[in-house]
C-alpha cells in the first residue's frame, strides 16, 4: 500500500495485511492494541494476561488475515469477538489470575503529582476490577464492551452474536451487581467515596 | 399521558433503563428520553438513581486498562518484521474453517497434522499391532481386570467437571 496513514480504514489495512504488508499491520496493532488489552484486562484480571492476549490476537491476525471477511461486518467488531473468544478460552483453561498482582498495581499507578492520591486511585481501580471479576463471563464482557470500548448495545449484540434484548439484560444484571459490590464507592447520593477522600486528602 | 403525547415513565422503568443503558442518556432509545427527562424534573428519587449510575460510570472509567508493557508493541511488530517467514498461500479448508470460528481456530497447524493430510496410505501390516491392542482391550474389559470406565474418566476429569459445575451454576447459562 502506497500511503498508509492513521486515517486509513481498518478494512483497507486488512486488505494490505493479506498481502503481507507489515506497515499496515503495525498501524492496525497500534490502533487497536488497547481495545484488545481492555478485553484481556477485564476478563483475565491482570496486565500481563492482557499483554499476552494482545500478542496472541495480533499474531493470529498476521498469520491468518483471511479469517476476517469485510462483507460480514466491521473489523473492530470482528477483532473484539476474536479477542473475547480467545480470552474466554484462556479463562476456561485457567482460573483468573490473582488481583493483587503487583505489576498490574504498579501499572495502574497514575502519574499524578500527589503520590497519596495516585495510591488511592490505584486501590479504587483494584476494587472495581475485583468487583468486575465476580461477574459471570458474559456480563463482564458486555460491561467491558460498553464501558471500556464504548460500543452501543446494538454493536455489542453483533459482537456477541446475540440479540439487543439479551445484551440489555446482561448489562442490567452486570450494573446492578456492580452497584451492590461497590456500594462503599458508589453511594446513593451519587458521590464516589474515593472522590471525597481525595478531596479531603488535598484539604 | 404527557402534554407532548408521550407516555409517562415511572421510577421502576427509569431504573431499568439506567441499568440497561447506563447513565449517559445519549445512549438511550430516543423515544424514552423525553419521558425520562420529565421524570427527572419531578422526582428526587429519579435524580438520585441517575447520580448513582453516573458514579458507577465514573468508577469504571477511572479503572481503565493499565498501560501495556513497554516492549509489547515492539514484540507484536516484530512478528510482522519477520514477514519473510510467513507461509502463503494457505490451505483453502483452513481458511474456510477460520472464517466460521474466529478466535477458536488453530492458526499454526502442528507439522504432524499437516503431514497427516497429505500422507500416503499406510501399508496393511501396520494395522496388526493396532488390532492386537484392540483385542487386548476387549479381553481386559470383559474380564473385569480394570476399574470401571466411569471412575477412571471422572478421576481424570476432576478439574474439568468442577469447572463445568461452576459454569452451570452461573445464572446466565449463556455461551459465547
Amino acid at each position: 500500500m502506497a500511503h498508509l496513514t492513521d486515517n486509513t480504514p481498518d478494512e483497507e489495512l486488512m486488505a494490505a495485511v493479506r498481502n503481507g504488508d507489515g506497515a499496515a499491520f503495525s498501524v492496525l496493532a497500534r490502533r487497536h492494541l488497547q481495545r484488545v488489552r481492555a478485553i484481556g484486562w477485564r476478563l483475565l484480571g491482570s496486565a500481563e494476561a492482557a499483554d499476552d492476549l494482545a500478542q496472541e490476537v495480533f499474531l493470529r491476525i498476521w498469520q491468518k488475515p483471511e479469517a476476517f471477511d469485510a462483507a460480514r461486518g466491521e473489523f473492530s467488531h470482528w477483532l473484539a469477538r476474536v479477542a473475547a473468544n480467545l480470552a474466554t478460552d484462556r479463562l476456561r483453561r485457567k482460573r483468573p489470575e490473582p488481583l493483587d498482582d503487583e505489576t498490574s498495581a504498579e501499572r495502574l499507578q497514575d502519574p499524578a503529582p500527589d503520590p497519596e492520591q495516585a495510591t488511592m486511585k490505584a486501590q479504587q481501580a483494584r476494587r472495581v476490577q475485583a468487583a468486575i471479576a465476580q461477574l459471570p463471563e458474559r456480563q463482564r464482557l458486555a460491561i467491558t464492551l460498553a464501558h471500556d470500548l464504548g460500543h452501543s448495545n446494538g454493536e455489542i449484540a453483533r459482537i456477541l452474536e446475540t440479540s439487543v434484548e439479551a445484551v440489555e439484560s446482561l448489562l442490567a444484571r452486570g450494573r446492578r451487581k456492580l452497584k451492590e459490590l461497590l456500594r462503599e464507592d458508589v453511594r446513593s447520593d451519587g458521590k464516589s467515596v474515593a472522590r471525597e477522600r481525595n478531596r479531603g486528602g488535598r484539604a | 399521558m404527557m402534554n407532548d403525547g408521550t407516555r409517562e415513565m415511572n421510577l421502576e422503568e427509569f431504573r431499568q433503563l439506567l441499568d440497561a443503558h447506563g447513565a449517559d442518556m445519549g445512549r438511550w432509545p430516543a423515544k424514552v428520553r423525553a419521558p425520562a427527562q420529565a421524570l427527572l424534573l419531578e422526582s428526587e428519587e429519579a435524580r438520585a438513581l441517575l447520580a448513582e449510575a453516573r458514579a458507577l460510570d465514573d468508577l469504571l472509567r477511572a479503572s481503565a486498562v493499565p498501560e501495556p508493557a513497554e516492549d509489547l508493541l515492539a514484540r507484536i511488530e516484530a512478528v510482522a518484521d519477520a514477514s519473510s517467514a510467513r507461509e502463503a498461500p494457505r490451505h483453502a479448508d483452513e481458511l474456510r474453517g477460520a472464517k466460521e470460528q474466529p478466535g477458536h481456530e488453530p492458526v499454526v497447524m502442528h507439522p504432524a497434522a499437516v503431514r497427516g493430510r497429505h500422507a500416503r496410505p499406510a501399508p496393511w501390516w501396520m494395522a496388526v499391532p493396532i488390532a492386537a491392542s484392540l483385542l487386548l482391550g476387549v479381553w481386559l474389559g470383559l474380564s473385569g481386570a480394570l476399574a470401571p470406565v466411569e471412575e477412571v474418566l471422572l478421576a481424570d476429569a476432576g478439574d474439568e467437571l468442577e469447572l463445568i459445575l461452576e459454569l452451570a451454576a452461573e445464572p446466565d447459562g449463556e455461551e459465547l
